[in-house]
């Protein structure tokens, strides 16, 4: 889908930290439910032809979603995201760290902080991501990413054999 | 044997090493001593940053200095442009998954 909807993606290799930002062509509330919401969720959190499939999701502080990444073959990726701050339609934040299948976290994780605010009928979500190593992004890519999307899947081969090593 | 910058930094103690060695450059002694392991482990890793050509020796007097190479360091950019990629194919199917629930929000 083609639009002129902001989209700004940053990464301080030193902090180790990326900075997302987006505009959604939709009102607040209903971008907070995308994100905050299973069912809506896993309609769009994996990138294809990866599907996300969340199994369990307790939006509270103290509360988590486990879920995982399943790649066309069926292989599943599980991740916790343990919320640790929830201001409604405003912000949250959890602590994500990648899990077997039977939700042993593996430590440490990424700090995550989700801003959202509207102008205009626009709806803008800045996204801080905090990494403690360069190895955590490295899986976040393996994760989200390996059976790759079609455009520059050749090149792409190359750098993901060397990552994977 | 090809070697290439995704290797170096595909190790926690390399990875760890470029951090050091980016602040200032150091010999191998000092860096050695800033980790757990044995002196030889660390000039194996440096032999390998070496050959990645990702850093730089230098004589000073008795000495040799590691430091880094900061242009090399820009390959990780591409990697990171891949990264890029993902949440730009996530963002596309939320707009449309947006869209098709406001379309819905409307009908009602």
């Amino acid at each position: 889908m083609k639009n002129d909807l902001l989209f700004d993606f940053t990464v301080d290799k030193e902090a180790k930290t990326v900075f997302i930002k987006k505009e959604f062509a939709a009102g607040l509330p209903l971008v907070w439910d995308a994100f905050t919401t299973q069912e809506i969720l896993d309609q769009w959190w994996a990138p294809k032809p990866f599907l996300s499939r969340t199994k369990i999701m307790d939006f509270k502080v103290g509360g988590r979603r486990f879920y995982a990444m399943v790649n066309p073959e069926g292989q599943e990726h599980w991740a916790i995201q343990k919320y640790t701050a929830i201001s409604p339609k405003t912000n949250y934040k959890f602590l994500n760290a990648f899990a077997d299948k039977d939700e042993n976290a593996v430590l440490p994780g990424s700090d995550w902080d989700l801003t959202f605010s509207e102008e205009n009928g626009i709806t803008i979500v800045d996204i801080v991501i905090k990494n403690d190593s360069l190895e955590r992004m490295e899986k976040m890519i393996e994760m989200g990413f390996k059976e790759g999307f079609t455009m520059t899947l050749n090149e792409l081969d190359n750098v993901l054999a060397s990552l994977k090593k | 044997m090809r070697r290439d910058i995704f290797q170096a930094i595909a190790d926690p103690t390399r990875r760890a090493i470029i951090t050091l060695i980016a602040l200032q450059a150091m010999t191998p002694n000092a860096i050695a001593e800033q980790f757990d392991t044995t002196r030889q482990a660390v000039s194996k890793h440096l032999r390998i940053l070496t050959e990645c050509e990702l850093v730089k020796q230098e004589q000073q007097g008795r000495e040799i200095y590691y430091s880094l190479e900061i242009d090399k360091m820009k390959e990780v950019d591409k990697w990171i442009e891949q990264f890029r990629k993902i949440w730009e194919s996530r963002f596309e199917q939320l707009d449309e998954v947006l869209l098709t629930l406001k379309k819905k929000q409307n009908e009602k």
